[in-house]
């Protein structure tokens, strides 16, 4: 797959305090891949380099192989800022005509299909609900039929409808082929949608690749916890499980043999059991191991 | 190239537009208030319209001269101002009880210093006392005075009035008007003002809306586009000089239509300098929004500076009324500019040749504002 998106030793400080350090990320052809980070990690601050909009410190960006400065590179991507980056006093037509205007596109009715708003297109976008404004925030970067789309934090404040709105208009545009490149702090919204994630904290990139690399490079299984009456230590167990107070660790993917064993070891030991959860890695404990910080504040 | 202008400036009507209230006082402030100064100031050219003022004005005169007799026999013709002849004594105790505002005194050898004074002599003093809070009728008085005692003057050393020169005596420091065609119209005058300082209020909506933008990220995304920033600056410059440019023909139109006011000088003239103040204000407009950081801050930072602007450019009262040191530093505010240039075509009757280096100055301050503004715009600081 050819590489759309090169993104080389990003670096942009705001007096003493760095906000983005050296930040490296490539993107493939039909890639979907996620920038997931906490408020304040850097992702705006990277995206908006990357699209032209923020002159970095230092590092390079280009599309296709041009240097992002180029209008050429520049008529390549459709990008989503995190502000509802609209005009309230006109309609939404109007404000995808001018838009569109910046793009030499005059034809906008797919791209107020594709987000839904084709009935509401003359209503004032002051007017309109914050969720058909970010379903409009996005249709504005669709007009000219980018090959890359890069959202920062496209869902922020949107009630559950729209949100599944924008994801499946995403998700059917991934289908199409366009390359996606997403910022979010939401953990779902990356397994949903993304092939490939970066992890970005205090302005660095700690981690990188897809969803399984992440997991498997934190040494994070999944597996069973089993809670117990008491903290009895239980004899004879397997080296896979471990015990901790009343909590037995069974790791590994799930085996019925082997928990009826466990099972069978405890009831001969007469230990009586509170609880049995399945426990699977997700990616906010991922997270949690990079970076000693939860997801969301 | 062209497209993205065209549609910049559709937009900004657009959004112009949407807001009726506002878009009506953005046309309406300047047109009552300069109806208002038109209906009150009168010394025009047409005497249909011309209320009748009758500011008192008083007179002392110590001179014997039939020339001094003859500029205050001129003065009681003339239907602003209301002679009232006295003694020093009361003129003084008239002044403190704020009686009147204004009184002028004709020193013993006025008329004859002041006639050699216009063949080269030395020029007398023509004293007046004034109440300086009274500034409307102190300048509507002085203007009147200054204009009708060199008339009389010329004329009974010349037979005519010559044009331009020093004035007889010390009073007055600037160049007055005195040819016929170049008759002081305060109507004229206050609707010169007024356009003025409507489109530099205009040019703080515009800075506003644009630190509108760019806090809601627009900015950044005009900036991802491939529109380069030289356009995107040309389009948001164009786009708040034809809004300037609509309420300059609002102003006007109302002033011609309904105070007869007229284009006196070069016609090309009198748009060129619309053309330039409204660009102007447009640059105006983007250096503002290029220099504030909240909008807050930068309203009330700018609405000062327009009042400033406003006052010491004459939008107020007219800049040959002010002391010859505020007129020479004025010089450096386009406000000055914009209304000397539409005073020039207007009531001045001056000619084309006359409005070309205003109309150059006025686009140097459209350059200037809009290079300072340049950086901010071109690549995003924050
Ligand atoms: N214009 C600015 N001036 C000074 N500091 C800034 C500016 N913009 C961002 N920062 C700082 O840079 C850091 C990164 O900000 P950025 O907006 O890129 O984070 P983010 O990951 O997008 O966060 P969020 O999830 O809240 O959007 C933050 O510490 C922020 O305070
Ligand atoms: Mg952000």
């Amino acid at each position: 797959m050819p590489v759309v998106l090169i993104a080389r030793g990003l670096k942009k400080a705001y007096g003493d305090h760095v906000a983005v350090n050296d930040v490296s990320i490539e993107i493939s052809r039909g890639e979907s891949f996620g920038l997931l980070g906490p408020n304040g990690a850097g992702k705006s601050t990277t995206i908006s380099m990357i699209v032209g909009g923020l002159a970095p410190d230092a590092g390079t960006v280009t599309i296709d192989g041009i240097p992002i400065s180029q209008p050429s590179a520049k008529q390549k991507i459709g990008y989503v800022p995190q502000e509802l980056a609209l005009y309230d006093e006109i309609s939404a037509r109007d404000n995808l005509r001018f838009f569109g205007a910046l793009y030499g596109v005059s034809d906008f009715d797919d791209a107020l299909r594709i987000v839904g708003l084709a009935e509401r297109q003359r209503d004032r976008v002051g007017t309109s609900s914050g969720g058909m404004k970010r379903r409009l925030n996005i249709a504005v970067a669709l007009l000219h039929r980018p090959e890359l789309i890069i959202l920062d934090e496209p869902t922020v404040g949107v009630d559950p409808q729209s949100r599944n709105a924008i994801f499946d208009a995403l998700e059917s545009l991934r289908s199409q082929g366009l390359t996606i490149l997403y910022t979010t702090h939401y953990m779902e919204e990356v397994e949903r949608l993304c092939s490939r994630i970066a992890v970005m904290d205090h302005g660095q990139i700690v981690a990188q690749g897809t969803l399984n690399d992440l997991k498997n490079s934190q040494g994070v299984h999944n597996g069973v916890s089993i809670q117990l009456q008491s903290d009895l230590p239980v004899a004879n167990l397997p080296a896979n499980v471990t015990q901790d107070g009343v909590t037995l660790r069974v790791s590994g993917a799930p085996d019925p043999a082997q928990l009826s064993q466990i099972l069978t070891l405890l009831h001969i030991q007469n230990r009586e059991i509170v609880s049995i959860n399945t426990e699977s890695t997700d990616l906010e404990d991922v997270f949690l191991q990079l970076t000693g910080r939860a997801l969301r504040d | 190239m062209l497209k993205p202008i065209l549609e910049f400036i559709r937009k900004d009507l657009l959004i112009f537009a949407s807001d009726r209230r506002a878009m009506m006082i953005s046309f309406a402030v300047p047109v009552v208030i300069a109806s208002f100064l038109a209906s009150i100031t009168g010394g025009g050219e047409s005497s249909s319209t011309n209320r009748a003022l009758h500011v008192p004005l008083l007179v002392v005169n110590e001179d014997s001269a039939p020339v001094t007799k003859q500029i205050i026999a001129d003065l009681g013709k003339d239907p602003s101002v209301k002679v009232i002849e006295t003694t020093a004594a009361d003129a003084a105790k008239q002044i403190k009880s704020g009686k009147s505002a204004y009184a002028i005194t004709f020193p013993k050898g006025f008329g004859d210093a002041a006639s050699k004074a216009l063949m080269g002599g030395t020029r007398p003093e023509l004293p007046s006392l004034s109440d300086p809070s009274r500034e409307m009728e102190i300048g509507i008085l002085r203007g009147v005075v200054i204009q009708t005692t060199v008339r009389n003057l010329s004329r009974s050393v010349f037979g005519a009035s010559p044009g331009g020169g020093q004035l007889p005596f010390t009073e007055a420091k600037s160049s007055p008007v005195s040819t016929d065609s170049q008759k002081w119209s305060g109507k004229s005058h206050a609707f010169a003002g007024m356009a003025v300082q409507g489109v530099l209020f205009l040019s703080i909506e515009a800075a506003m809306g644009l630190m509108r933008e760019r806090k809601q990220g627009i900015w950044k995304r005009l900036r991802s586009s491939p529109v380069s920033p030289g356009t995107l600056l040309i389009g948001r410059w164009f786009s708040s000089a034809i809004r300037a440019l609509a309420i300059l023909t609002v102003v006007w139109g109302v002033g011609m239509l309904a105070f007869q006011i007229r284009v006196q000088g070069s016609g090309i003239g009198f748009a060129l300098i619309c053309l330039s103040t409204a660009l102007m204000a447009g640059g105006f407009g983007l250096f503002i929004a290029a220099l504030g950081k909240t909008e807050q801050q930068s309203r009330g930072l700018a609405t000062l500076a327009v009042l400033a602007l406003s006052m010491l450019g004459g939008a107020w009262f007219p800049s040959f009324l002010m002391p010859e040191w505020v007129q020479k530093t004025t010089l450096i505010m386009p406000s000055r500019w914009a209304i000397d240039g539409f005073d020039a075509m207007t009531w001045r009757g001056n000619d084309l040749a006359a409005a070309l280096p205003i109309t150059g100055v006025l686009l140097l301050f459209a350059v200037l504002f809009t290079a300072v503004a340049i950086p901010r715009f071109r690549l995003e600081s924050e």
